[in-house]
């Protein structure tokens, strides 16, 4: 497997915001059908890759390529259109609208036609299991159900690769365990996962690979179960003091 | 004025009662009765001038159908895609002077002066909408304003260009000539029925777009902006097109009014005035409802004129006191405006309904 190019390489990107260097030379590379996760303390700057990748902010230097293509310089929408989703840290619904409307739009990018892009909608409400609440406006849905939604909406996309944002966040061990098998479930569909999560046992149980991310930089990578032992990663996450 | 309660229902597929993104579904949607309703004010509307003879009353009726009329037209930029222009007043005024132009100078039938209008109001729009659309909320209104403004001294101040007298601040007058083809008539039926028909058809292109790509992806760009881009929107693009499209119908309803009152002048016609009623009545009817500007209109121009004729001589200007008291009413009580009543039973409706399970 070394050498081949991942589905999303990073190279160097690094992001300033004046003084405040927030991703710092950052290089890593995700292989496709992998289920990869990037930690890291809070204020790491883990989301501002996110940023990043997904092109609302540009790289200061470095280079994004995804499936062999650069897309450092693409906007937004630009690169969702070659195939990456993403949803945001606290889930954003249209709100005024119906969970269907919200995931019809998503939907849109691969059809002309509202028929088409409803069926498909319908389909990957199912999928998510939010298909009963099809009708109710995107406002009036429970936490878990909003982070449902918002992985629904970016679905609909069809991307390759799916970039998920504390997903877990604020859900109970059972809300937990669901979302972890409707991420298998999409992976097994072909979609590869880049993920940030702090929820242990959904990186724990989901990532192959985990990046762990500090004061912009990577300080370790590797497999999971030798992530957490490693010394470097619980200085960052406790301090000095708490390293044996 | 009714919508369906489906929420009892819960084996509705997603082809009965969702893609509809109205919240209103319009008085051409519904059950039965209203559908009847429906047909008799359509039927009464398109009689009204054969038993009413009153020319002030005539008059009422065509101000309010063309108020209503470039109201809706500004909807689709205002309400659908979300971009508050308070400049639409220029695209009018583009209207109004291009037919007129055209017509005194090279005898263009204004008909075909009036598409040329409402395409030139487009064609504007796009260099306007070009640095304007990249600034958010309120920046790009005030945008809007200044290049309206702009235009209005300009026209203001400019005597004529090149072949065309433009006769700055005097303004000018259409060439009194009766007949179909020069778009005058003698009686007034005729203007209430052509703006009426012009009412539909942007009723109509409203009501369409919604069930378009394009409606949903303004939808998304009108409630948040990073999200449609997260989602493959491209943004810029589809508030540009929203604004092409809304520029030309306002263009359109310029020629008209320059045809119906056979005088053209910045005061009238490129106002802050004229830009800010028409947004008024959007917002106090329901932006994100196709007849919400048309019900808008229908409160706020008779109680308008009325007062004006009551109150004429002594409290001149009420009318501009009226709007101002209208809009902080809608905006405080009913922010999806008048439309948005049916929305507010609804959930309340659903609220007991819950919490009777």
């Amino acid at each position: 497997m070394m050498g081949v190019e991942g589905i999303l390489e990073c190279r160097a990107v690094t992001k300033r915001f004046g003084g405040l260097t927030a991703v710092d030379d950052f290089t890593f590379s995700v292989p496709a059908g992998h289920i990869y996760g990037l930690i890291g303390p809070n204020g790491a700057g883990k989301t501002t890759l996110f940023n990043v990748v997904s092109g609302e902010y540009g790289a200061d230097a470095g280079e994004v390529m995804f499936a062999g293509d650069t897309i450092t310089r693409l906007k937004p929408h630009r690169v969702c259109k070659r195939g990456i989703g993403r949803t945001f840290q606290t889930p954003r619904p249209l709100q005024n609208i119906s969970v269907l409307d919200n995931v019809i739009i998503g939907a849109f990018l691969h059809t002309n036609r509202l028929e088409v892009a409803r069926a498909e909608a319908y389909s990957t409400l199912k999928l998510i299991g939010l298909d009963k609440l099809h009708d109710r406006p995107a406002k009036s849905l429970t936490v878990p159900d909003r982070k449902r939604l918002e992985i629904a909406k970016a679905l609909a996309t069809k991307p390759r690769l799916l970039l998920l944002d504390e997903v877990m966040a604020g859900l109970t061990p059972t809300e937990v365990d669901e979302l972890i098998s409707l991420v298998y479930l999409i992976r097994d569909r072909g979609v590869t996962i880049l993920l940030i999560e702090h929820v242990m046992r959904a990186v724990i149980n989901l990532c192959e690979t985990v990046a762990v991310m500090s004061n912009g930089k990577k300080i370790a990578e590797g497999h999971p179960d030798n992530i957490m032992e490693n010394p470097s990663v619980i200085e960052a996450y406790l301090g000095e003091d708490y390293n044996a | 004025m009714r919508r369906r309660i489906n929420h009892h229902r819960e084996t509705d597929t997603a082809n009965e009662t969702s893609g509809r993104l109205q919240r209103y579904s319009g008085v051409l949607g519904g059950t039965g009765i209203s559908r009847l309703i429906t047909a008799i004010l359509i039927i009464v509307v398109l009689v009204i001038p054969v038993f009413v003879k009153n020319p002030f009353i005539l008059h009422l009726l065509i101000v309010t159908v063309f108020y209503a009329y470039i109201s809706s037209s500004w909807n689709i930029v205002g309400g659908l895609a979300g971009q508050i222009s308070l400049g639409h007043s220029v695209y009018v005024g583009i209207g109004a002077y291009t037919s007129t132009l055209l017509y005194s100078v090279y005898g263009v039938s204004p008909w075909i002066g009036m598409l040329a209008g409402g395409i030139l109001a487009a064609i504007v729009s796009l260099i306007i909408s070009y640095p304007c659309l990249r600034l958010q909320g309120v920046y790009y209104t005030l945008a809007t304003i200044a290049f309206a403004e702009t235009f209005r001294l300009f026209i203001f101040a400019t005597e004529r260009i090149g072949p065309f007298h433009i006769k700055a601040a005097q303004g000018l007058l259409v060439p009194l000539r009766i007949g179909f083809i020069n778009y005058q008539f003698v009686s007034k039926a005729p203007y209430y029925y052509i703006i009426l028909v012009l009412l539909a058809v942007v009723l109509t292109v409203t009501h369409v777009i919604k069930k378009t790509k394009l409606g949903f992806y303004l939808v998304a760009v009108r409630e948040n902006q990073s999200v449609a881009q997260a989602l493959g929107i491209n943004t810029t693009t589809r508030k540009i097109t929203a604004a092409a499209i809304s520029a030309f119908f306002t263009g359109i309803g310029g020629t008209f009014f320059a045809q119906y009152i056979l005088m053209v002048d910045p005061f009238t016609i490129l106002g802050i005035m004229l830009s800010v009623t028409m947004v008024i009545m959007p917002i106090v009817g329901g932006v994100y409802s196709t007849f919400g500007p048309l019900l808008g209109t229908l409160i706020l121009v008779p109680i308008s004129e009325l007062t004006t004729s009551f109150l004429g001589g002594r409290f001149i200007g009420f009318n501009v006191v009226l709007y101002g008291i209208a809009i902080v009413v809608a905006i405080y009580f009913l922010p999806q405006g008048l439309a948005g009543i049916g929305e507010i039973i609804r959930t309340r409706r659903v609220r007991t309904m819950d919490a009777e399970k």
